[in-house]
């Protein structure tokens, strides 16, 4: 069994006021709704219709930030203006120790003051109206520096709002910031930031997992409801098991890259992390989509993934009859942190009571992944880096003459791992090695795609963790690359298949003081969201005895 | 002036208080400007501006400002009454255009003279090209020229194309040495600038084929500019013209050692393959949505998309290819159903993304040819030259390098513009093969409307790649690519010239002085200097744009494309020839699209093609040179001809008369019929008529009757214009002869 480690009860400012009595029950209890989309269009009826369910038994199942900021609005009983305060109040208060945002909104507060007006007019609200969201940085945002961690953009404004971005301000939301990051998405730490390095909320001394590491602490320290990632090679996966969060890496394409800094375009996809379920889903909904801007976003249709959840009240004893799911035999063996594979264990142990159907499954491709992804990454990242040549915008070193000119300008604004992979591209790319490298690795993510397709044709889910071990210190790996690129094992195979995958946090193992939490990453067929989400739903409310609130906001 | 003007006010109301019917107050914002003698002054400027806008406007401008004001106002206004759409604008850009076209002529004539220059700078090389030229322009043009000492006869029998065939014997040396007498201390006393002027058109007639290219009417152009220029720039010239003429001496000498040189031309071998860039004209880039207009302001059509910033992703304008496809087609290519983009990878300024999106294994159409025929006056003939691919790319921004050198700017107009490359056989074996080879590929996307093919532009770039072997040898020589040739002439002069210094080259055992690279044709000094040379292959890394997904063709798209193909150029011209026209006319008609449908039109509308092709040939070909516009921007239309043409065959006008129509017909439009009946100008058959009016020409003119009896026949004469006169041009000529001849004969 794994070190079970009882977490510290979640607690919200909020939920220790004095309250109306039909508000404590929607926050004593968990946010009961039939289904979130009668949620989101909740009014006071639903709220009321609600009241006679009883509190659930301590401790409950992670409640929906998003739901509970749009019951306060259209309950009146809290302003945008005091939501937003109360977030930036903990930011200013955590961030000094976890220093995930490389810029923090000036326009926040005015922005939720409007939103209050508009509430006033009772005009109609988006259904992320008020919600307070943090922002990869290498996803452009028009009105703050977009710099993608790297010191060659440092201060660059993009003309333009990421499609992303630009879907949930029109849903409502309100950025609070950009979060820190690797440099370009490259790292599994974001102690590759340009600027600084991130702690994990659940232990400081540790990383928060990389490269959305920023977007995954501040979610978890709940400096901001929910955030947009980026993951190339696992980089929403990692870090939302390093903190406890649910991460949400979307289908190829779902999602429209347009505003997002390319890394490697053939696995580049936002993603995103909320402290449950019900937020990714919603965020989902918001973002996805075809975009004429990126001709690589599909024209698939968007169902609506937050109203196909159930809540736990709607279903019996086996809500999962019948679900196959297949656990990767490469996933749980040597290399593998005990801790992480028990915890693993014990989440698909809890999914066989809820009555999946559990096999073990052999992906004999899997670790051919690893070194097919960074050959692959690093060929696209040589050629999409190309353009930070301090030229037209961004950091450039005044010199004599065009060749240094570029030299310098990348010299001194890359950071090392940058200028690894872009070294290890050109090689990849070039005369003579093309074959062997690069065209070697597409057909190894042929077979990798070929061996998800069938395994996931035997099986409705995939699971695995989603990183070999819990959070490490932060420095442990910076002189190993080998060993930090070998923490990718896990999901970079996902991003080679195209596939979508979900972390929730499903258990702890020791360290720290609260120990450290676990993700179980769950994977589907493309375009399988949905049913990602239902089960990971299923899977957040039925979780006994595990809180994922890290010990700071205690 | 202004007090002059205020105390004419003081004694009566300005001109326009008088006009507005008010008192004129001696403080009156008018009278200083529009004194009561110029009452028209103000009248257009108030009907153009209105009189409370002017007063405003005057108000607000500091008093010693006004006057220009009313001035440029009473300037406008007039233009603008004058010519209602475009006013001042219009005079404006005329003079511009005639500025710009004086500019054209000037720098035309400054390369035709260094040619010369630097033809009689005793540059061996020279000669050699002398001896590419096809043998036909060796003949009487020039002498004819030198003989007459006429400019303008001189040109008329070099612009009409040679008839007569290819002999190869008659020596250049006598038609020199004519030449060179007549211009140094000959015969004529020629003073300097006339000499170098008759020496221009001598070597344009006999050793600048390029001039010849375009068929005669580009010849023309040339020349008649190259005429106006120099008598422009007379005393410039002069200058020049005393070392010209001493050693075209020199010239000569080269010129008798052509045989030898010949020889050694004969003896290699000449591949040359070219690499064209068509820039298509979609109403906006490629990749972005920003438009693309040529002569823009520096970064003004750029959006973050062209450049190149963080997060901006290529979307692929579906209009590229749909071009790329129908240009695929029209060269008989076959089409790949599936292909890909690919990133070329290299680092410089004018390329925002740092690599160019661009297909490399897998192009859009490969395996095509081409259908051309060369000019009638080179002697004619029919070519197939094979077409190895066609694909899309992007085009690249501009670099502004500053007059200094220390820095440069750059201009991302252009990045993202989507071209299509044509890349051919080697199979050309000549500067003209070449030209007219790009020529065809020119009139092929004018054709099909997806370019303007403007090569000064920049619409259409040829690069070219010539290497020279002695004929026998199995291996190719040397590869030398030539790029910076903005015209077909400067592709015809470059390739020779870098023909003749590689045959020089290998003539002189250093043919391992011909090296890869690239080299730049130089406009002034007529010659090609190197670029940079290529040290081993350039790497462009080369992989799958991961960005855009792949191009996948429908079998139904293509046959739709392949349905609204218009007629191309070479199954125009040989539907032409079929119309019994000679391929003298089938080129020139074929040549320009616009020309071919108005043609066409004509032809369809029952116009005898040969009379038409005359017509558009003819007066109005040189209509449109005068004017400088388009066919289609003519007021004649087709149906228009094509009744002119039916009215003068049925005998309706004469000839003459049709000719005065065309010209009111092509400047004011209207038609042949009103026109007719407008000027009461059907012509006069009526027997009856005709002969009343010989009857009273003759009864006026008695004593000429009477020498005509007495036997002198030319008197005849008297009486035809005499006819004409009276029945104001209107006679039927030959109505007219037989009457007259019955009555003269007739004696009574």
């Amino acid at each position: 069994m794994p070190c079970l480690i009882q977490s510290p009860r979640f607690l919200l400012s909020h939920c220790l006021s004095p309250l109306p009595p039909n508000a404590r029950a929607v926050f004593c209890g968990r946010l009961s709704h039939r289904s979130a989309a009668a949620a989101l269009s909740s009014d006071a009826q639903t709220i009321a219709s609600n009241q006679s369910s009883s509190c659930a038994p301590l401790p409950p199942p992670p409640s929906s930030e998003i739901l509970s900021v749009r019951e306060s609005l259209l309950s009146r009983r809290r302003t945008a203006a005091e939501i937003a305060e109360e977030y930036l109040d903990r930011l200013r208060r955590t961030e000094p120790q976890i220093r995930s945002f490389l810029h923090v909104s000036e326009t926040v507060m005015r922005e939720a003051e409007e939103l209050d007006r508009l509430v006033e007019s009772g005009a109609e609200l988006g259904p992320l109206a008020g919600v307070l969201i943090g922002v990869k940085d290498n996803i452009c945002t028009v009105d703050m520096p977009s710099t993608g961690g790297s010191r060659i953009l440092e201060g660059y404004r993009p003309a333009f709002d990421a499609t992303a971005v630009r879907k949930l301000k029109e849903a409502g939301a309100i950025v609070i910031g950009k979060t820190n990051l690797d440099e370009f998405g490259m790292g599994s730490t974001t102690e590759g930031s340009g600027f600084q390095v991130t702690a994990n909320p659940w232990d400081v001394s540790r990383v928060p997992g990389g490269s959305s590491g920023g977007s995954a602490a501040a979610v978890s320290a709940r400096q901001c409801a929910v955030s947009l990632g980026s993951d190339t090679g696992g980089s929403v996966r990692q870090p939302a098991s390093f903190c406890g969060v649910v991460g949400l890496k979307p289908t190829y394409g779902r999602i429209s890259r347009f505003g997002l800094m390319s890394y490697a375009s053939s696995l580049d996809v936002i993603g995103c992390f909320g402290s449950s379920i019900i937020d990714a889903a919603i965020i989902l909904n918001a973002v996805a989509g075809h975009d004429r801007f990126d001709a690589t976003s599909s024209m698939n249709e968007v169902p609506d993934y937050a109203s196909c959840l159930i809540s736990i009240d709607q279903f019996d004893s086996k809500p999962l009859k019948g679900l196959r799911i297949g656990m990767i035999t490469e996933t749980m063996g040597d290399g593998v942190d005990m801790g992480v594979v028990s915890s693993i264990k014990a989440a698909a142990l809890h999914l066989e009571e809820l009555g999946a159907v559990l096999t073990e499954v052999s992906l004999p491709s899997f670790s051919l992944g690893l070194p097919a992804y960074y050959i692959l990454a690093s060929s696209e990242a040589s050629s999409n880096l190309s353009r930070y040549d301090g030229v037209r915008y961004g950091n450039q070193v005044a010199a004599d003459e065009l060749i240094s000119l570029y030299g310098d300008s990348r010299a001194i604004g890359f950071g090392p791992e940058v200028k690894m992979r872009i070294l290890m591209g050109t090689y990849a790319l070039s005369a003579g090695y093309y074959e062997a490298y690069y065209k070697r690795a597409q057909q190894v993510r042929t077979l990798v795609r070929k061996s998800f397709k069938d395994a996931l044709e035997t099986n409705d889910i995939l699971i695995s963790p989603a990183a070999p071990s819990p959070a490490f210190r932060i420095g442990e790996k910076v002189n190993d690359p080998l060993a930090m690129y070998a923490g990718d094992i896990m999901t970079v195979n996902v991003n080679l298949a195209g596939v979508p995958a979900l972390v929730v946090p499903c258990g702890f193992v020791e360290g720290g003081i609260a120990g450290l939490p676990v993700g179980l990453q769950m994977i589907g067929t493309s375009f399988s969201e949905e049913k990602l989400l239902r089960v990971g739903h299923i899977f957040e409310q039925t979780l006994q005895n595990h809180r994922f609130v890290p010990p700071l906001l205690a | 002036m202004v007090s002059a003007a205020a105390a004419a006010a003081a004694a009566s109301p300005c001109a326009a208080c008088k006009f507005l019917r008010r008192k004129c107050q001696p403080e009156c914002v008018f009278a200083p400007y529009f004194p009561p003698d110029q009452p028209q002054k103000f009248v257009h400027v108030h009907r153009v501006f209105g009189a409370s806008n002017v007063t405003k406007l005057l108000n607000e401008l500091h008093p010693y400002q006004r006057e220009d004001a009313v001035n440029s106002l009473a300037y406008e206004a007039d233009m603008r009454l004058r010519d209602p759409v475009y006013g001042c604008v219009g005079v404006i850009s005329l003079l511009q255009r005639q500025l710009r076209q004086l500019r054209v002529d000037l720098s035309a004539a400054i390369s035709e003279l260094s040619k010369y220059q630097s033809a009689a700078t005793g540059h061996g090389l020279i000669d050699v090209n002398y001896l590419t030229m096809p043998r036909h322009y060796e003949e009487d043009p020039a002498a004819k020229l030198a003989a007459d000492g006429s400019y303008d006869t001189g040109l008329a029998s070099v612009m009409k194309p040679s008839t007569a065939s290819g002999d190869d014997s008659p020596a250049i040396k006598p038609l020199w040495d004519a030449c060179l007498k007549l211009f140094v201390g000959g015969g004529l006393n020629i003073s300097g600038d006339q000499g170098v002027m008759m020496a221009l058109i001598y070597h344009g007639g006999i050793r600048t084929n390029h001039i010849f290219l375009n068929q005669s009417a580009l010849f023309i152009r040339t020349s008649s500019a190259l005429f106006r220029t120099l008598q422009a720039s007379k005393t410039r010239i002069n200058a020049q013209a005393e070392s010209t003429t001493s050693t075209l001496k020199e010239a000569s000498v080269h010129a008798t050692t052509k045989t030898s040189v010949e020889q050694k031309i004969l003896g290699y071998e000449t591949i040359i393959g070219i690499e064209t860039h068509v820039q298509l004209s979609t109403l906006t880039k490629a990749f972005c949505s920003c438009p693309y207009l040529y002569g823009s302001q520096p970064n003004t059509t750029v959006c973050p998309v062209c450049m190149g910033h963080p997060g901006t992703l290529p979307v692929l304008n579906s209009k590229v290819i749909e071009f790329a496809m129908k240009l695929g087609l029209a060269l008989n290519c076959r089409l790949s159903m599936t292909s890909k983009f690919d990133r070329k990878q290299y680092f410089y300024p004018d390329l925002p993304k740092g690599y160019q999106i661009s297909q490399f294994d897998i192009p859009i159409a490969i395996k095509g040819f081409i259908d051309l025929d060369l000019p009638v006056e080179f002697g004619g003939g029919h070519r197939r030259f094979g077409i190895t691919r066609v694909h899309m790319e992007e085009d690249a921004g501009k670099l502004i390098h500053s007059e200094t050198g220390s820095y440069s700017q750059v201009d991302l107009n252009r990045a993202g513009v989507p071209l299509l490359e044509i890349v051919s056989e080697p199979d050309m074996r000549s500067g003209l093969e070449a030209a007219e080879y790009a020529a065809e590929i020119q009139r092929l996307v004018r054709y099909l409307g997806i370019s303007n093919g403007n090569m000064q532009e920049g619409s259409l770039r040829c690069d070219v790649n010539i290497s020279v072997r002695p004929v026998g040898q199995s291996n190719f020589g040397t590869k030398v690519e030539i790029k910076n040739m903005n015209s077909f002439s400067a592709m015809n002069r470059a390739i020779d010239y870098e023909i003749s210094r590689q045959v020089h080259l290998h003539s002189q055992g250093q043919s391992d002085q011909i090296v890869q690279e690239t080299r730049l044709w130089e406009e002034g000094a007529q010659k090609t200097f190197t670029m940079r040379k290529k040290e081993g292959l350039a790497d462009y890394r080369y992989f799958p744009e991961p960005d855009l997904p792949e191009v996948i063709l429908t079998k139904d798209y293509v046959d739709k494309i392949q349905q609204v193909l218009p007629e191309l150029p070479e199954a125009k011209r040989r539907r032409y020839e079929k119309l019994g026209l000679n391929m003298q006319d089938v080129l020139f008609l074929a040549n320009d699209n616009h020309v071919a449908e108005f043609f066409d039109a004509s032809v369809e509308n029952g116009a005898d093609a040969k009379l038409a092709a005359n017509w558009i040939m003819g007066d109005i070909a040189a209509f449109l040179k005068n004017e400088r516009l388009s066919i289609n921007e003519i007021k004649l239309t087709p149906v228009e001809l094509s009744e002119l043409i039916a009215s003068i065959k049925n005998g309706t006008i004469s000839g003459k008369i049709g000719k005065e129509i065309l010209f009111e017909l092509l400047s004011k439009g209207g038609t042949v019929k009103s026109l007719i009946e407008e000027k009461d100008l059907v012509q006069a058959i009526d027997p009856a008529a005709i002969e009343a009016l010989v009857d009273k020409v003759l009864a006026a003119n008695p004593k000429q009757l009477q020498q005509y009896r007495g036997g002198k026949p030319s008197c005849k004469d008297f009486c035809w214009p005499g006819v004409m006169k009276e029945s104001k041009g209107k006679a039927n000529p030959l109505v007219l002869n037989k009457i007259l001849a019955d009555k003269l004969n007739g004696g009574n």
